[in-house]
């Protein structure tokens, strides 16, 4: 069993954490909690001081002129903490924002449609390839939602099934989700089991 | 009707059992096979094909939230770059990384590594998304100094590198969402636009299966998926490690909600019948 | 009209954006380059003002004493001395890694680690094979657990490579349609946001 201050606190926190399950009120678990947001906003607090300090104030200091503009757009951000002023901030968001969407636009087009696309056009020369193909047009007409394309299908005595097709091919991806939820929740609970027998009590 | 009451059980004996099929099997552990899988080999061998001196950009993009699956991954792959005697650059967006990130390159210490010439961490960067595409095309735009405060054009290593061009291969082990920069931020931003360089992706299997038609176009070059896989890396270092550790109590926590899911329906179908 | 300098600002990045993914421009490049870098920056401004925003909160927890505050006072007090820790001694001394590794890590894992609880709860009751597609889910989801874990070898060899091929072919077949349809969902949105329909992300004014 390990008896320094370290792995005890870390065993107590964890005993205190799991108990929340076995019982309806738990003040110990109330503080633990507590205590971990609060360090948590501390560490975040911590690394970002960290780096206004780095990458905003000391380029400024070193005589990079540009260097101000982000340090006052981030300035301005800190107006949000008083409701008179937050409408300050609204330019620096704007910056975020505008960049963060530009650059999703571009990405998405790019990796989640066309090139998603591009890679269901297979030969369909093997069962997997046809499987393949089958399964993303069949799942993609399930998310046709405009009326006259629903009609079209469902008024279609053989595509009428179409979308039934997909959704089984969608029901087969969510399975797979759900069995791969299972095996990474269950790791965490097993890394903790494992940290009090294991590294604590030495078994 | 027996099975009504097997319905209503109280959770906490469930909750219970679980503990007792997990901690059996960690105090004696079964000793079941494990194979590997064709995604972990691809992985591997990705790796395996950088030659010495070579440059990895591994960004530790979990929190202790994701940190029991991919502490596990990120030292599988920190050692197999240990033993393939390559250079890593060591960043992370997610505050709680840094720790992560020197952690596990403390193993490149450990083996007498220098600092600088053979590994730097680089530390946390703010911004997501925008932040990745911005690294990735000038590292010195997010980055002005190390962890440690070290300028960054003081710092050997970083003398021939300017973006992710020129990398050799770029590794994010990464939490999906909770994270900043998520799995499909490294695809959209760097496997995409720098198509030179392999992108592997480590990441939770919760988030595995959503990642997994980027790995079938190609996109990115290796994905490791949870627990197992690196578990798998590490009989493939041959150095099993803290996840081949675990694999047995994983097998024993499926195999009772296996038994949960079955005695669940069998209560569902009997109740439902003596209904009707 | 309030909002016509962010607005502008969109615009304008949106623009620059565009023009340097679609066109041979070095200006904009350059321009483009300059601003995501100056993201970081801002954004950790932002991190900041929300860690500040959670400590008035509970600072006003304490002083109006509602239900609960003691538990405002065990979050300030935490966040006090990570804080003054981390901005004096610095994040390697072994103090601030005492308190990262033995209470931020740990009870950060154990709070999701009760997920698994909850998940066998309800692999109990409510996983059920009430219709066709709950079967085929029920089914999908119990061979790839299976298929993936030694357990699985161990019933039959062939079960990896079941779980492999679940992953491999159908599941990438599901996958890959709802993120095709997400992505097209999420370029409309990211264009509204660069064509000023959508604000929201501007935040709320006084």
């Amino acid at each position: 069993m390990k008896n320094d201050i370290g792995t005890i606190t870390a065993a107590v926190l964890t005993i205190i954490t799991l108990s929340s399950v076995f019982t309806k009120k738990n003040p110990a678990f109330d503080v633990v909690q507590s205590m971990f947001l609060g360090v948590a906003a501390g560490h975040a607090f911590v690394v970002n001081v960290g780096i206004i300090q780095n990458s905003g104030w000391q380029p400024i200091v070193q005589g990079d002129l540009m260097s101000l503009i982000p340090f006052t757009l981030g300035v301005l951000v800190l107006s949000r903490l008083f409701p008179k002023m937050s409408r300050l901030s609204r330019t620096s968001m704007a910056v975020i924002g505008a960049t963060g969407a530009a650059l999703g636009l571009r990405g998405a087009l790019q990796a989640e449609i066309v090139e998603q696309v591009a890679a269901t056009l297979v030969p369909l020369n093997s069962f997997n390839n046809l499987v393949m193909f089958v399964g993303v047009f069949s799942a993609l007409t399930y998310f046709l939602f405009s009326r006259k394309m629903t009609k079209v299908f469902l008024e279609n005595n053989v595509l009428k099934y179409v979308p039934e097709v997909g959704k089984i091919v969608m029901m087969v991806a969510l399975g797979a989700s759900f069995g791969n939820a299972v095996m990474g929740r269950l790791s965490l609970l097993i890394g903790r089991i494992s940290f009090l027998l294991n590294d604590w009590l030495g078994l | 009707m027996w099975w009504e009451k097997v319905l209503k059980v109280d959770p906490r004996i469930i909750y219970l059992v679980m503990i007792l099929c997990i901690a059996i099997p960690l105090i004696k552990p079964l000793g079941l096979p494990l194979s590997i899988v064709e995604t972990t080999k691809q992985a591997f061998e990705v790796v395996e094909a950088l030659q010495p001196g070579s440059k990895v950009l591994m960004s530790f993009d979990y929190s202790p939230g994701g940190a029991a699956e991919l502490d596990p991954i990120a030292r599988a792959l920190v050692m197999h770059f240990l033993q393939k005697n390559l250079r890593v650059y060591a960043v992370t967006s997610v505050a709680e990384g840094t720790m992560y990130a020197q952690k596990n390159m403390a193993i490149y210490a450990d083996a007498g590594k220098i600092y600088g010439e053979d590994f730097v961490v680089l530390g946390y960067f703010a911004g997501g998304e925008n932040a990745v595409a911005a690294l990735s095309e000038n590292l010195r735009s997010v980055f002005k100094s190390d962890i440690h405060g070290s300028p960054i054009d003081q710092i050997d290593m970083m003398q021939e590198v300017k973006s992710v061009r020129d990398m050799d291969l770029v590794v994010s082990v990464n939490v999906g969402p909770g994270g900043a920069a998520t799995a499909d931020v490294w695809v959209r931003q760097v496997a995409v636009v720098y198509r030179d360089v392999p992108v592997i992706l480590g990441m939770t299997a919760v988030m595995t299966p959503n990642c997994m038609p980027y790995l079938q176009s190609k996109q990115i070059k290796g994905l490791l998926g949870g627990l197992r896989p690196a578990a798998e890396y590490e009989l493939l270092l041959q150095q099993p490690g803290p996840a081949v550790a675990m694999m047995d109590a994983q097998s024993a926590a499926h195999l009772t909600i296996l038994i949960f899911i079955v005695l669940g329906n069998i209560a569902y179908f009997a109740t439902k019948s003596k209904d009707k | 009209m309030k909002d016509v300098i962010p607005v502008l600002v969109t615009y304008f990045i949106g623009a620059v954006m565009m023009i340097e993914f679609f066109f041979v421009a070095p200006w904009a490049i350059s321009v483009s380059a300059s601003i995501r870098s100056w993201t970081p920056v801002i954004t950790a401004f932002a991190v900041i003002v929300g860690t500040v925003n959670l400590v008035l909160v509970h600072g006003k927890n304490i002083s109006r004493k509602t239900v609960g505050w003691y538990r405002s006072i065990v979050l300030l007090a935490s966040f006090l001395v990570t804080a003054v820790l981390g901005l004096t001694v610095g994040q390697g001394a072994s103090s601030y890694m005492f308190i990262f590794d033995n209470i931020l890590n740990t009870v950060g894992s154990t709070m999701f680690a009760l997920c698994a609880f909850y998940i066998g709860s309800s692999a109990f009751r409510a996983f059920q094979a009430r219709n066709l597609q709950a079967t085929v889910l029920l089914v999908s989801g119990v061979l790839v657990m299976i298929g993936r874990v030694p357990i699985g070898e161990y019933i039959s060899k062939h079960m990896p490579n079941i779980a492999q091929w679940i992953m491999d072919v159908p599941n990438t077949a599901g996958q890959r349609a709802m993120m095709i349809a997400m992505g097209i969902g999420f370029v409309s949105q990211c264009l509204r946001i660069l064509v000023g329909y959508n604000r929201k992300h501007l935040g709320a004014v006084e």
